[in-house]
């Protein structure tokens, strides 16, 4: 019982870390992308193959799904970002489904629907991070949300972060203000997707084993979900919302319920939860985040230049 | 006296729309020159070429003897890939656009909209300046400045989305509609606010307007746009006395 609790907070820690991703995309730049499910992928395989096949360390596959993530996001950013709303949802769910139908037809390089088993397991300092023996990996999956954590809290609060409020809001009068939207947009993607692919080398770490099945639409949908239930625009929130949907999604096997409530119960139940959010609050269980970004200005009076 | 802004023979469709057609005209430094037209006429269209958001069809637009507009592949049929610049570096060498309808950012408060239109300073000490001397000059926005923009009142509004303009110090100041939707005594306020910004701070002011006789009244020199041509040019205290512009805009 208490192992599965701390299986789910892995997964929960994994997922929090797409989710301060999505948050980046949706909740700063307002856009609407489905796709964290493909980057999620490409990392787990990056780790998968270099791992398997090349005999890396798990250490050193990281920057390289990092990297891979950031490309595919820089890729994908590109000729996507000049559409908005619903259509970029639409064009990035295809990005994500065809990763997925890469990863199950590229037999040569990742064995199709079979997947990659053996991985080995991450180690540091000759320490063995053992995925059965469930603390070390979650000490090490909190490391890394603590670390994007602060790292992304400092990116909200730069001219970068400044900027995506401001396209956000209004995309013309942020032109106008002499800000590259594009540029931002397309910054905005590339951190959300690599930060995808860590959390990707990370799943791959603890399954051990990757199958095309694991990447579904569903995944991205779930994201997607924990930043909308957090509240958007709120890196917080969003590591909250990861948790909560996790454990929610557990429920049926965590209170030994799963032969009474089917499996597709927690689809009607997010169903449930996003439509109870709409109606009585919008703007998610935290909300978004009070940033002020000059601290210092708001006590200057005048002054030489 | 030194032309800022040149735009030579401009045209712009929209599909098979042509909204201008073969526009010329140009701005002084330290001018107030305004355009006058009904709905439609193609005011809004000539401000978005200018900061970069139409593509041109021909003609070129010239900021301080820089080009910034103009038509790639002259003659070709490939009409409309024509930029140079995009509206983020058009806005960098000192064109700061009001956009038709405010457009603020509502959720921003009122300091926070003021330091966005900054984004291009990178000196703090100066835009704490320019903040303190837009408080000053509007002192409504320095009472609200802790508020959300989207609690002010559409005059109000109107001035943040000026003041937000003049926050990267620019030489050039577009105006579009700033009187839209506003109450006469307070479209009164912001052309005096227009006149005191182009006397003072000597920023040369470009003016689109429906309102025929106050942006008349406030400028010097003055267009006159319809179905995407100008039709007249002239200064602006002859234009109140013409006769087609007395029938056409003032009603009388």
């Amino acid at each position: 019982m208490l192992n599965f609790f701390l299986l789910i907070l892995i997964y929960s820690g994994i997922y929090a870390l797409m989710a301060i991703g999505q948050n980046v995309i949706t909740g700063y730049g307002g856009m609407l992308s489905l796709t964290q499910a493909g980057f999620f992928a490409i990392g787990s395989y990056a780790t998968a193959i270099l791992t398997t096949q090349a005999g890396w360390s798990f250490w050193a596959t990281l920057p390289v799904a990092f990297l891979i993530s950031a490309l595919f996001g820089l890729a994908i950013g590109l000729p996507t970002l000049r559409l908005k709303g619903d259509y970029l949802a639409i064009a990035t769910l295809g990005f994500g489904e065809i990763v997925r139908n890469v990863l199950n037809n590229w037999d040569s390089l990742t064995n199709g629907p079979m997947g990659i088993q053996r991985i080995p397991m991450p180690v540091i300092l000759g320490y063995t991070i053992n995925p059965y023996k469930k603390y070390a990996f979650l000490v090490m999956v909190i490391v890394f949300v603590i670390i994007a954590y602060i790292l992304f809290q400092r990116l909200a609060r730069s001219r970068m972060g400044r900027a995506l409020a401001a396209v956000r809001e209004d995309e013309i009068a942020a032109q106008s203000m002499g800000i590259n939207i594009t540029k931002y947009k397309v910054y905005a993607f590339i951190l959300g997707a690599s930060v995808a692919g860590i959390a990707g080398s990370l799943q791959a770490a603890f399954t051990l084993s990757v199958t095309p099945g694991t990447y579904t639409f569903m995944v991205s949908v779930m994201v997607l979900c924990m930043v909308v239930l957090g509240g958007m625009g709120n890196f917080k929130a969003s590591i909250l919302g990861a948790f909560i949907i996790q454990f929610i999604s557990y429920f049926p096997q965590l209170t030994g319920l799963s032969s009474v409530i089917p499996p597709q119960f927690k689809q009607i139940l997010f169903g449930l939860i996003l439509v109870v959010m709409m109606i009585w609050r919008p703007q998610g269980i935290l909300g978004r985040e009070a940033t002020r970004y000059r601290k210092r200005a708001v006590s200057t009076t005048g002054g030489e230049q | 006296m030194k032309e800022l802004l040149t735009i030579d023979d401009i045209s712009v469709s929209y599909g098979n729309i042509k909204a201008l057609k073969q526009v010329s005209m140009h701005v002084n430094q330290g001018d107030i020159v305004c355009l006058i037209g009904a709905n439609g006429s193609g005011k809004s269209t000539l401000l978005k070429s200018i900061v970069g958001q139409e593509p041109l069809d021909s003609g070129s637009i010239t900021f301080d003897g820089e080009e910034i507009c103009r038509v790639k592949n002259v003659g070709a049929k490939q009409g409309k890939r024509s930029k140079i610049l995009t509206t983020d570096l058009i806005a960098a060498k000192g064109i700061s656009l009001v956009p038709e309808g405010r457009r603020v950012f509502a959720d921003m408060t009122v300091e926070e909209n003021l330091d966005m239109g900054a984004f291009i300073v990178r000196d703090d000490a100066l835009i704490a300046e320019r903040k303190e001397s837009m408080y000053d000059f509007f002192p409504i926005l320095g009472a609200r400045r802790r508020q959300k923009t989207r609690s002010l009142s559409g005059g109000e509004q109107q001035m943040m989305a000026i003041a937000r303009a003049l926050m990267s110090g620019p030489r050039l100041i577009l105006l579009d509609e700033p009187g839209l939707g506003l109450a006469p005594l307070v479209i009164a306020d912001i052309f005096e606010k227009i006149a005191l910004i182009n006397q003072q701070d000597k920023v040369t002011v470009f003016l689109v307007e429906q309102n025929a006789r106050m942006a008349l009244k406030a400028s010097s020199e003055g267009y006159v746009m319809e179905n995407g041509r100008i039709v007249l040019s002239d200064a602006s205290s002859e234009l109140l006395e013409n006769e087609l512009v007395r029938a056409a805009y003032l009603g009388e």
